[in-house]
């Protein structure tokens, strides 16, 4: 998408920006707005940084040499050498030592690098207390808000509270599907695994031999592997009930909720590729001469040469696991995560998937489709003008001089950006937050 | 004037909740071992030294460059760059400025600022003593040498020994006066001083520092002598030869640290470590048999009729009966360790940790399988520890003090305390731990260190970025 490209462009200075924040990602507050994460949106104007309210108004002057969004009570920003935490009024509440830190999903944890000993502890994002107290070398959370520690080359896991789920003397590994801690014992490998959203232990196995990898696509799948008595090469992918024998398949790859299966025959490969959704279940099969996903899409396209009958194309959307045949016109990912495919000349979209809706897009001539927000909602550019439609009625006409328009996820607010590189936001419903006359060098949305 | 009543009552009230407060407070806090003088030197994250109590309330701001311990009573602060006061538990400074302090106790000695003349101090009675112009601590044998020059134009300097026992440093010291022609070594805990008498002879004196008693060897010269440590006074022993003028007989004396014997043929060295020396004596009258000894700098450890001595790592050890019997600078310990069926055991190594526990390494050979491995044993003055259970735990003894282990846990390169039955009394979290007196550890979070009391805990929290620094000796 074609915001991610100004990110991009803006890279050099986003560096220890996108570095402070890049795992806070998720760190909103579930009463306020993704964008506005405890109320505040990170802002930059003349270089530092300070925070606004939904209504425009500098709540914390900008005075931060960098800083990142809200994380329930607490931000992060650096004041030259200075990392600290601040609180919602801007006060300092606690120095740490560097800009290492990992948010929990949920927001209500915090994993810094404590001043004095420079070790990694969790903080209680709500009430500023130490959960797990600095001792750790690396920190990291599972997606249900376990707590993943690290003392030297090992690893043990703790509830969100700080209590010991499994001690540190693990080796560990992760994916979308489970999270794995292992050791070798006098019996052999010890693993176990447990469900990433929970913690709940999922499997414990003691077997000789057990190794333990991850796929990493734009998902990342966790298999581990051993030698059968027939000296069979076995891959088990946790939630999936195949068992991957080598000498009768291969997952060779995973695009998102997609497993691409290699076929083979007496573990030599035979050319034949099998779809599976993340449980094994099987969505397609056949020959496949060429794959290209586009990670920007979420969509997998694959050739199939039909000999005689001439080449085809297979589409397939990765988030859904769904299949269809590909006609060859463009397609395009809403914000809401549907799939769209378009006609030759861009003037209809259908969704994809049977049964699916379709929209007309009337654009006048010369415009076309920038963003597609939902199936009622979308911006369009012509002429140097961007426009958000919504419900068939230009809902925000944003002014000249602007160079880019994204909206954001959840659909709520506008962020152009304009030629002099300045940022203003508007609701969707045409209410500007701030314009490009508050001179705001950068925006900070909580979910980038 | 109802106000004026109201009032008193009301700090009555406070003075009665302060004290109810700070007599919680004092509960808490520590004033044993190392806190014994109330505070320990705490070293803040801009690296500056002040002194904190137990609960890590700093007590005497970090300001100074360097600080040492309270030793009875007083410390020696690092004001300014080689600028040096000594300070009381309250922070005051009570003496100074000096170019250099060292406090033993109730003794200490001063540098002057001004003139760099060094005196000795006593506290109790604030009597200062003679000036000299330098001195040696031998912290190991618990005495002090001072040297003052003369102004002779031989080269002549006085040398001054007083024995340092609990801090105090005796009043009359045993003084030589040497000129360059004499000579002065230093055995342990005795010294050896040569008056010249004639080409390579002297008058010998030989002096017990701690007991200040004197043996004399009449002019003699050196025939033997072993350093202790090369290019310097310190010997591990010397063998003196004086010839009787009338009889023309040569008689050899043996002086070690620990024996002095007469009548010796030869001395040979066979063996050593950095502590022991192991030597065969021969002797002149022909008839008494050769005596293999091994001796530290305090004592004797072993004098046997034949060499039945093995020097493996720091110790040396005999075999006998399947019974090891272990010498070392810090005492003696026998060991019978049981080989299980099939295997034949041997001393593969001997360290030690901690300064004062020894580590063997046996080498074990299963004679069927053909398999080697090795198992470690530890001796303490409260016994022999076998260490497999800490190998078990997949944990490496790395020091020892007071009866316990340092233990590191191989997995998480994390510290922690472990006594001699193997249960771990601190949790192996530690980035490092250090041992200080008597149950007390420095132990190292990251870049913050903290006190920890074995059955306590942590004492402190982890603000400081050192406590208890090593001095130098």
């Amino acid at each position: 998408m074609k915001r991610k490209n100004i990110i991009i462009s803006l890279a050099i200075v986003l560096c220890v920006v996108v570095a402070l924040t890049g795992v806070l990602a998720a760190c909103n507050d579930t009463v306020n707005d993704n964008m506005f994460s405890a109320g505040k949106l990170a802002v930059q104007k003349d270089g530092l940084w300070g925070y606004m309210d939904g209504s425009g108004e500098m709540v914390i002057d900008a005075q931060y040499d960098t800083a990142t969004p809200f994380c329930g009570n607490y931000a992060v920003v650096t004041l030259g050498d200075k990392v600290m935490l601040i609180d919602g009024e801007g006060n300092e509440f606690m120095e740490l030592s560097g800009v290492g830190i990992v948010a929990s999903e949920d927001g209500t944890r915090l994993a810094v690098s404590e001043k004095n000993t420079a070790l990694m502890g969790v903080l209680d994002t709500g009430s500023g207390e130490w959960v797990v107290r600095p001792m750790y070398d690396e920190i990291y959370f599972t997606k249900g808000g376990q707590i993943i520690v690290r003392m030297g080359a090992c690893y043990g896991m703790l509830a969100a509270d700080g209590t010991q789920l499994y001690p540190v003397e693990y080796e560990y590994a992760s994916g979308d599907n489970a999270v794995a801690l292992y050791k070798s014992t006098e019996d052999g490998v010890e693993l176990v695994l447990t469900d990433p959203s929970t913690g709940a232990e999922t499997e414990k196995l003691t077997r000789t031999g057990v190794t333990v990898g991850v796929l990493q696509g734009s998902k990342s799948v966790l298999y581990y592997g051993y030698m059968d008595e027939n000296g069979n090469n076995i891959r088990v992918v946790p939630g999936n009930e195949n068992a991957y024998d080598s000498s009768t398949s291969y997952v060779t790859a995973a695009y998102d909720n997609v497993l691409y299966v290699e076929k083979r025959t007496e573990g030599a490969a035979t050319g034949t590729f099998e779809l599976q959704k993340a449980d094994g279940t099987a969505i397609a099969e056949g020959t496949y001469t060429g794959n290209i996903y586009n990670e920007n899409t979420n969509t997998l396209v694959l050739t199939v040469d039909g000999g005689e009958n001439g080449t085809s194309y297979l589409l397939v959307d990765t988030l859904a696991a769904a299949v269809q045949t590909y006609d060859g016109t463009g397609f395009v990912r809403a914000l809401d995560g549907s799939l769209w495919l378009a006609n030759a000349d861009g003037t209809s979209l259908k969704q994809f998937g049977e049964g699916g809706g379709e929209i007309a897009l009337d654009l006048p001539s010369g415009a076309r489709l920038k963003q597609l927000v939902s199936a009622s909602a979308y911006t369009t550019y012509n002429a140097g003008v961007y426009t958000f439609v919504k419900d068939g009625t230009d809902a925000v006409v944003l002014p000249l001089g602007t160079k880019e328009v994204i909206v954001d996820p959840e659909g709520k607010y506008i962020l152009a950006y304009s030629k002099e590189e300045y940022w203003a936001v508007y609701k969707t419903d045409g209410t500007p937050v701030f314009g490009y006359d508050a001179e705001i060098t950068l925006v900070m949305p909580a979910s980038i | 004037m109802k106000r004026k009543m109201i009032l008193p009552a009301v700090v009555l009230l406070l003075a009665a909740a302060l004290t109810g407060v700070l007599a919680a407070c004092a509960d808490k806090t520590e004033n044993t071992g190392v806190f014994a003088s109330g505070a320990v030197p705490v070293q803040d994250v801009y690296g500056n030294w002040g002194y904190a109590d137990s609960n890590g309330e700093v007590l005497i701001p970090c300001e100074y460059r360097s600080a040492t311990a309270f030793r009875g009573g007083y410390a020696a602060v690092e004001a300014a760059a080689g600028v040096w006061y000594v300070i009381n538990t309250s922070g005051e400074r009570v003496q100074g400025p000096f170019a250099s302090v060292r406090i033993f106790g109730d003794s200490a000695v001063f540098e002057d600022y001004k003139t760099h003349e060094y005196y000795f101090y006593t506290f109790s009675t604030g009597e200062r003593g003679e000036g000299f112009d330098g001195y040696v601590y031998d912290a190991e044998n618990g005495f002090v040498r001072t040297v003052t020059s003369t102004d002779d134009n031989v080269g002549g300097r006085v040398l001054e020994y007083r024995a340092v026992k609990d801090g105090v440093v005796a009043g009359d010291g045993t003084a030589y006066y040497l000129t360059g022609n004499d000579v002065f070594y230093e055995l342990g805990g005795k010294v050896l001083t040569g008056r010249r008498t004639g080409s390579s002879r002297y008058d010998f004196t030989l002096l017990d520092i701690a007991e200040g008693t004197t043996t004399a060897y009449a002019d003699a010269s050196v025939a033997e002598r072993d350093f202790a440590v090369p290019d310097t006074e310190k010997l591990n022993y010397i063998v003196l030869s004086s010839t009787n003028a009338e009889t023309g007989e040569t008689n050899n004396s043996f002086i070690s640290s620990a024996a002095a014997e007469p009548g010796v043929a030869d001395v040979a060295r066979i063996d050593g470590t950095d502590g022991l020396t192991y030597v065969r004596i021969s002797y002149a009258d022909g008839q008494t048999a050769d005596k293999y000894m091994l001796f530290s700098a305090e004592e004797v450890l072993c004098e046997l009729a034949g060499d039945g001595l093995t020097c493996v790592g720091e110790a040396f050890f005999s075999l006998q009966d399947g019974t090891y019997t272990f010498y070392t600078e810090e005492g003696k310990f026998t060991h019978k360790p049981a080989p299980a069926a099939d295997t034949t055991m041997s001393v593969a190594d001997c360290a030690f940790i901690g300064g004062s526990t020894l580590v063997v390494t046996y080498g074990v050979e299963n004679s069927a399988s053909g398999e080697t491995y090795t198992q470690k044993a530890a001796f303490t003055s409260a016994g022999v520890t076998d260490l497999q259970m800490f190998e078990d735990m997949n944990l490496t003894v790395t020091d020892a003090a007071d009866g316990f282990f340092v233990v590191r846990n191989n997995g998480t390169g994390r510290y922690g305390v472990a006594d001699l039955s193997g249960s771990i009394v601190a949790e192996t979290v530690y980035t490092g731990v250090r041992p200080l007196e008597g149950g007390f550890w420095a132990v190292k979070m990251g870049g913050a260190e903290s006190v920890y009391k074995t059955g306590t805990g942590e004492l402190m929290p982890f603000v400081f970025s050192a406590v208890c620094p090593e001095e130098a000796l």
